[in-house]
């Protein structure tokens, strides 16, 4: 029975792939919708980049958290702030940097205002000098709007093992029809 | 970059002492000490308290073993009523600090107080034995007995004095000092024939006691002159004021003075021998380091610290220090066994504390000059009762000094805050249990010597509580009330209510609900806050359990990281205030200064940094310290400074940062501002 479950999956995944359609958007007729990064500025900091397009969840969308600059990263916490009239937070998750025991929490506080922490536990931390993802969030999209997802700067924070913060710049984006 | 430079500037005092409490046991394994120190955690300065309140327990001891048959010990109830006051004293002394052959002479005048005085007590060395004993208009019956290394002495008045009578006594003693030690560690009585002879109070200057309260916790002040004759070329220093020296023949007579009223139970030294003898420079009172010889390296550190410490002590006090004449300062030898006190112009420390590093020992080295005010200048009623004014003075005097002098890089509040956040964890961890500082009629302070409750009580919680005060009416009205309170008690006996009166006159302001709540009583409310930022400030809502009130600074940190700093009073249970701030809010707390006598905390669970909300930034301030643990030493809190352990992670307050705490902070994350 669960072959046939599994056989039946492999052949709509394939048969997607078939017609070459990534999102229901385009067997609508439409652009599928994209995160478009804002280009961050140079040296240390914190940016989203888009992941490809789910073939299975077409309605949402997922991006990519990103750090570089950070020698002896402990932990990130930030906030993400976005419409929640045209995005709906569904899950984070921490990338593979991270320990088994790290703590890794989110929540959407408030409409449209997300609460991330990824966080090692006791002196730890590892090297983010260059690009590293420390993990990802997928939100569900309501339209197809544009919408900008932004960082609230004075609540997002790098710090090393020491707890002391590393200073860096936390560039959003937006997710727009591509 | 602050964070940065304050770990730096906590590491480099933490340095020399991450070994805190090597250096306390080193301390006390140090040889000829305390040996029952030896495999204990005895705090640094629990050894100055040792010797301190050293005559007096010993006394104590001795009665209680019944050493005087005539001097039944404990009295009966009723019968215990101090009533010894003692005006002055006049010494002379003939001494041979090489053989310890002595020749000397006491005339005491003394008064009797509150009650007849039956008997007063003497102790000295045992060698030493007692002659002709006179006492004017009276009969004297002498009662003498050997409690070794001294002897006590019990003088009988017939007819008692009664209650305003005076008298002088005469008392003439001689012999060969037996310089023997004490039991448990105390220390020697003085040795003799050395290049630095040391002659503690009980060896050739008696130890004056009041048989009925032996311990003298009651103050009893009075003068002093002493003669001291000693083989020509002998150098000599004395406790007091040198008023000359002349050489005649083969003997040098000095003379000193302790012209304005002393606690007869303090100590009164002389040194004698080839001693060590250096110049502080910059002071204008002459001011003589003795030291006993070869110089070490330590002398050229003490002597030039000695300048910036007593600037410093009169700084605090508001003046100069009374002695017009002469200071001294003294390093003690290790192998004498005491730990050091200040007594009048006169402050000693044992070299032993070199080993808690240069900068503690700087610390500790301004801890007992402080002591020439606190507790010598200005002396407290009854050392029973309170140490606030003398020993919490000093500690508080201490940490001021080192911020001044090492730390004035670091911003005074934070680098307060984290020196009294270990004494914060003792008290609360050990001293759950420990009475008020001012003890009430019928209660007794933590006992036993060496007992670190004793030091969390006398030193600990009263100048955290003085930090709190200060922080409370301000530093410049704590600081005008100091000095105001040295005019008022100088020379007389002053309890902690007294120096309520001072301060309430300097700042108009009633303390008594604070006196209350932290001096007669132990107490730490907790304290909620709440605020919404408005257009150019904050409205702010300060909760509490209990209607008395009591004043908090708060700590407005604003969008473009200014920080504002209001000090709120609370009246009842809930006050409800507007701040203007001209900028943005973004956090509010309390004064972290408050943090050992108020539980301050945001309304908002788990939002350690007081923005009013829960997020990650709060979970990433405790998530480096997992694993962090609080380990005390025995109340070395001043000492053992672990800089990084937040009691605000420590949810449970059990001491150790870890998962429970974090999962504790972890449940409200995600709380904003609005959040239903």
């Amino acid at each position: 029975m669960k072959v046939g479950v599994f056989a039946a999956s492999l052949l709509a995944l394939v048969l997607l792939g078939a017609v070459g359609c990534s999102t229901s958007d385009t067997r609508r007729g439409q652009d599928p919708m994209t995160f478009v990064a804002t280009a961050p500025p140079d040296g240390p900091g914190v940016f989203l980049r888009s992941q490809p397009p789910s073939v299975l969840w077409p309605d949402r969308i997922t991006v990519d958290v990103v750090a570089r600059g950070a020698a002896d990263l402990h932990g990130a916490a930030f906030r993400l702030t976005y419409d929640p009239g045209a995005l709906g937070f569904i899950e984070a998750t921490s990338g593979s940097r991270w320990s088994k025991q790290a703590l890794a929490m989110a929540r959407e506080g408030a409409p449209g205002e997300l609460a991330v922490v990824w966080a090692e536990k006791g002196e730890l931390g590892f090297d983010a000098s260059g690009e590293t993802v420390l993990g990802s969030i997928v939100f569900e999209m309501h339209g197809r709007a544009t919408t900008a997802v932004r960082f609230k700067n004075e609540r997002s924070q790098l710090v090393d093992k020491k707890g002391v913060r590393v200073e860096a710049t936390w560039t959003g984006g937006q997710i727009a029809p591509r | 970059m602050r964070p940065f430079s304050l770990l730096l500037g906590l590491g480099v005092l933490a340095a020399p002492l991450s070994t805190v409490g090597m250096a306390a046991a080193q301390l006390a394994a140090a040889p000829g000490q305390l040996t029952e120190l030896s495999g204990s955690k005895a705090h640094p300065l629990a050894r100055l308290v040792d010797r301190e309140r050293g005559p007096g327990r010993f006394l104590q001891k001795a009665l209680q073993a019944g050493v005087l048959r005539d001097v039944p010990y404990p009295r009966a109830l009723g019968e215990a009523r101090p009533a010894l006051d003692c005006v002055h004293a006049q010494h002379d002394i003939k001494l041979d600090p090489r053989t310890g052959e002595t020749v000397a002479h006491l005339d005491l005048e003394i008064r009797a107080v509150g009650h007849p005085l039956a008997s007063i007590g003497l102790s000295l060395d045992e060698g030493l034995h007692v002659g002709n004993v006179t006492v004017d208009g009276r009969v004297a019956r002498v009662t003498d007995s050997i409690y070794s290394p001294t002897r006590i002495i019990d003088i009988a008045l017939s007819p008692a004095l009664k209650p305003g009578e005076s008298t002088v006594v005469h008392v003439a003693y001689d012999g060969t000092l037996a310089c023997g030690t004490y039991p448990e560690g105390g220390g020697i009585v003085c040795s003799k024939g050395d290049d630095f002879s040391y002659f503690a109070h009980q060896s050739i200057i008696p130890y004056i006691f009041d048989p009925a309260d032996p311990e003298g916790t009651q103050l009893d002040a009075m003068t002093r002159d002493i003669v001291l004759r000693v083989p020509a070329g002998v150098d000599v220093v004395a406790t007091g004021e040198k008023v000359g020296e002349q050489t005649s023949g083969d003997t040098t007579v000095s003379t000193w003075t302790i012209d304005h009223p002393l606690s007869r139970a303090l100590g009164i030294y002389v040194f004698a021998g080839k001693l060590g003898l250096k110049t502080v420079p910059g002071r204008s009172v002459p001011t003589t380091y003795v030291f006993p010889n070869p110089e070490m390296p330590v002398d050229g550190r003490l002597v030039s610290w000695s300048g910036g410490v007593l600037d410093f002590v009169e700084k605090l006090g508001g003046g100069p220090l009374p002695f017009q004449r002469s200071m001294t300062l003294v390093r003690l030898p290790a192998n004498v066994g005491d730990p050091g006190t200040a007594t009048f112009g006169m402050t000693l420390l044992s070299d032993s504390y070199t080993r808690a590093g240069d900068l503690m020992h700087e610390e500790t080295w301004a801890h007992e000059n402080s002591h020439l005010f606190w507790g010598i200048v200005v002396p407290e009623t009854s050392s029973a009762e309170s140490r606030m004014m003398s020993e919490g003075l000093a500690t508080l005097s201490q940490i001021d000094y080192s911020w001044s002098h090492h730390f004035s890089d670091v911003d005074r509040d934070t680098y307060l805050a984290r020196r009294f956040l270990p004494i914060g964890l003792d008290l609360r961890e050990q001293g759950k249990g420990l009475p008020a500082i001012q003890l009430g009629i019928g209660e007794q302070h933590p006992d036993g010597l060496r007992t670190s409750l004793y030091t969390l009580w006398a030193y600990y919680k009263t100048s955290a509580t003085l930090d709190h005060l200060r922080v409370t009416i301000g530093d410049d009205a704590f600081a005008r009330g100091l000095t105001a309170y040295v005019k008022q008690c100088s020379y007389v006996g002053c309890t902690p209510d007294d120096f309520r009166s001072v301060l309430e006159a300097t700042t108009g302001t009633n303390l008594l609900p604070f006196f209350d709540r932290w001096v007669h009583a132990s107490s730490r409310p907790e304290v909620s806050i709440a605020f919404e930022p408005v257009s150019g400030g904050a409205d702010v809502e300060l909760s509490k359990r209990d209607e008395v009130p009591m004043t908090l600074e708060l700590w407005l940190r604003l969008d473009d990281g200014q920080l504002v700093k209001r000090r709120v009073e609370l009246a009842g249970r809930t006050t409800r205030v507007h701040i203007d701030t001209g900028a943005w809010v973004r956090t509010v707390a309390a004064s972290p200064r408050h943090d050992v006598m108020v539980d301050a905390r945001s309304q908002v669970a788990g939002d350690v940094d007081f923005d009013g909300e829960s997020d990650g930034i709060d979970l990433l301030r405790c998530t480096p310290l997992v694993g962090r643990k609080y380990k005390s030493q025995t109340a070395v809190g001043l000492w053992n400074i672990d800089e990084r352990f937040d009691p605000r992670c420590d949810v449970n307050g059990d001491l150790t940062i870890d998962d429970d705490d974090l999962t504790s902070l972890a449940e409200s994350f995600g709380t904003f501002r609005g959040t239903p």
